[in-house]
């Protein structure tokens, strides 16, 4: 075998393509004296410890530091890492690539990403919709009430949805539609949730009891009691699923409590990509506070963003190095990377999505690698 | 591209580490097309290869600063793209859901002695991500098996018997391609 001397396919468009990111990630990095350690600096509930610090001559390095790291765009120019996001707005669903290009689905809601992106489940009135992106219709499913809540199972073999209070299930070529629970629900059908690597559903059945059952052979697999059940997340290996109900706990696969969260930790909340560590919101005196816990109890507390008001939604990039948090009182969209002080701030949320304060746009995924 | 001596990378670096743009850019231009085409013979994919080439790039400039000139630049970059190829391979084989398009291989663009190489990186897609990856490695980035092993993190004689195993299937895929 010779040495392959010859452009692959895309190589050159890539190139160029690849180069204005790599440019403008070089011109955004904070330069970084050798061996210095920064990990101290992004340690921050940002508001807080700069306005704590920032009268004495090292607060002003450190707010000067800051201040170098936060880029403010009026507008939403372009994702700052890989995946797509989605939003679900007033009259419709907005698909966001990469490139910053924002493409509206009118008429649906309640929007999901398929496992890698391909497809989305949305709803439209009183139909179960599989779509492409691009807007190219797979398959419709109408029902007798109105579709809610569409959510993929891992592979993206099953569609859980409800339907009024009862829960669906139907394959993801849309055969085999069929009924799962007469009643469920409780205060959202959102509080759905669909076991990583396995066709097992939490869900709550509506007599404040949150079950998983396993869909293909119908079989209740366990049973906890939950009161106010209002979201459900598994993390990515299914090994963990995080319970927000009147307070907020973890769970392992066996529906054994893990760790109990801070009973103020409230919606939105998101597992870590590929971790059990997990970023939850909490709101005290008005300032909502973005935490990540980790370790095997839940026990060590990471603050990493704090603002006044309330934060809408929270989603992980697919590589997990960006948290998108959706500072809803602010109108803003706050990008944080994980693992340092950069931060990119995008104003004019409602604008972008045509969302008024009455109906605001709600973030529904970021996807995929 | 084979401009680019070891000095000049050192100076791109250098030159890089205290910001400018130029000298970053020719790094960039000068690795990409290696980056991208191992990226792509192993993932056969060209928006992942895309992906991840950007991304290893991107961990280039975050660990700028910290980079020591005295080593070669390219090692550490084909490590990232290298490990992240198989790992995007792996976790897509695994995660194929339903009405997912396979991993077609994109033709490029049409040329008088396009045939073979289109045979060759057919046949090459059909062996495992692990296979896939030590060939390109030692066939299309000229590493040595010791360094194979060290960049993936595997022992010697495990890179040599995935290389002569990934080869012997190559070629019999090749044969079938060829027929």
């Amino acid at each position: 075998m010779t040495r392959w001397n010859r452009p692959t396919p895309g190589e050159r468009e890539a190139a160029d393509r690849s180069w204005e990111i790599v440019r403008e990630a070089f011109e955004e990095r904070i330069p970084v004296p050798r061996k210095r350690d920064w990990r101290p600096v992004p340690v921050v509930a940002f508001g807080i410890a700069a306005l704590a610090a920032a009268f004495s001559p090292p607060g002003l390095a450190v707010w000067g530091s800051l201040r170098d790291a936060v880029r403010n765009q009026d507008h939403l120019l372009a994702l700052p890492t890989t995946g797509r996001i989605l939003v679900n707005a007033q009259g419709g669903v907005w698909v966001i690539q990469r490139d910053g290009s924002k493409r509206f689905l009118s008429g649906y809601d309640n929007a999901a990403w398929s496992p890698h992106g391909i497809y989305l489940a949305a709803a439209r009135e009183n139909q179960l919709v599989a779509l492409e992106p691009n807007g190219k219709v797979h398959w419709k499913l109408a029902r007798a009430g109105h579709v809610g809540a569409p959510q993929w199972s891992y592979e993206g073999y099953r569609i859980a949805y409800g339907v009024g209070r009862a829960l669906r299930v139907v394959n993801g070529d849309g055969t085999r539609d069929r009924l799962l629970a007469v009643s469920a629900g409780g205060s959202g059908l959102s509080a759905l949730a669909w076991r990583p690597g396995t066709h097992e559903l939490a869900y709550n059945n509506g007599h404040n009891h949150l079950v998983l059952v396993d869909v293909d052979r119908r079989r209740v697999l366990w049973r906890r009691s939950a009161t106010g059940l209002e979201q459900l997340l598994w993390s990515d290996d299914g090994e963990r699923l995080l319970v927000a109900d009147e307070g907020s706990r973890v769970l392992d696969a066996a529906g054994r409590t893990i760790a109990a969260l801070p009973r103020r930790s409230v919606l939105p909340a998101a597992f870590v990509p590929g971790r059990h560590s997990v970023a939850l919101v909490s709101v005290e005196k008005g300032l909502s506070t973005v935490s990540v816990y980790s370790g095997p109890r839940y026990s060590r507390r990471r603050m990493v963003f704090s603002g006044a008001g309330l934060f809408g939604g929270l989603a992980w990039s697919p590589n997990g190095h960006w948290l998108l948090i959706d500072w809803r009182s602010a109108d803003q969209w706050v990008f944080l990377r994980s693992a340092s002080v950069r931060r990119i701030d995008v104003r004019n949320i409602g604008n972008t999505f045509d969302s008024g304060p009455e109906h605001h746009a709600t973030l529904a995924g970021w996807c995929c690698p | 591209m084979e401009a680019g001596s070891r000095g000049d990378e050192r100076a791109w670096i250098r030159g890089a580490q205290s910001g400018s743009v130029p000298d970053l850019e020719a790094l960039f231009r000068h690795h990409w097309p290696r980056a991208y085409r191992a990226a792509y013979l192993v993932v056969h994919d060209a928006a992942a290869a895309e992906d991840i080439a950007q991304e290893a790039f991107l961990a280039a400039v975050r660990c700028l600063d910290r980079f020591d000139r005295r080593r070669p630049f390219g090692p550490w970059l084909h490590r990232i793209v290298v490990n992240r190829a198989i790992d995007w391979s792996r976790s897509r084989a695994l995660r194929r859901e339903s009405g997912d398009a396979s991993l077609a291989f994109v033709a490029a663009a049409a040329g008088p002695e396009r045939g073979d190489t289109e045979t060759l990186a057919a046949a090459l897609a059909k062996l495992s991500p692990e296979h896939r990856a030590v060939i390109v490695m030692r066939h299309l980035l000229d590493y040595t098996p010791g360094e194979i092993a060290d960049a993936l993190n595997l022992p010697r004689g495990t890179v040599n018997s995935r290389l002569r195993r990934g080869l012997d299937e190559l070629a019999g895929r090749l044969e079938q391609e060829l027929r």
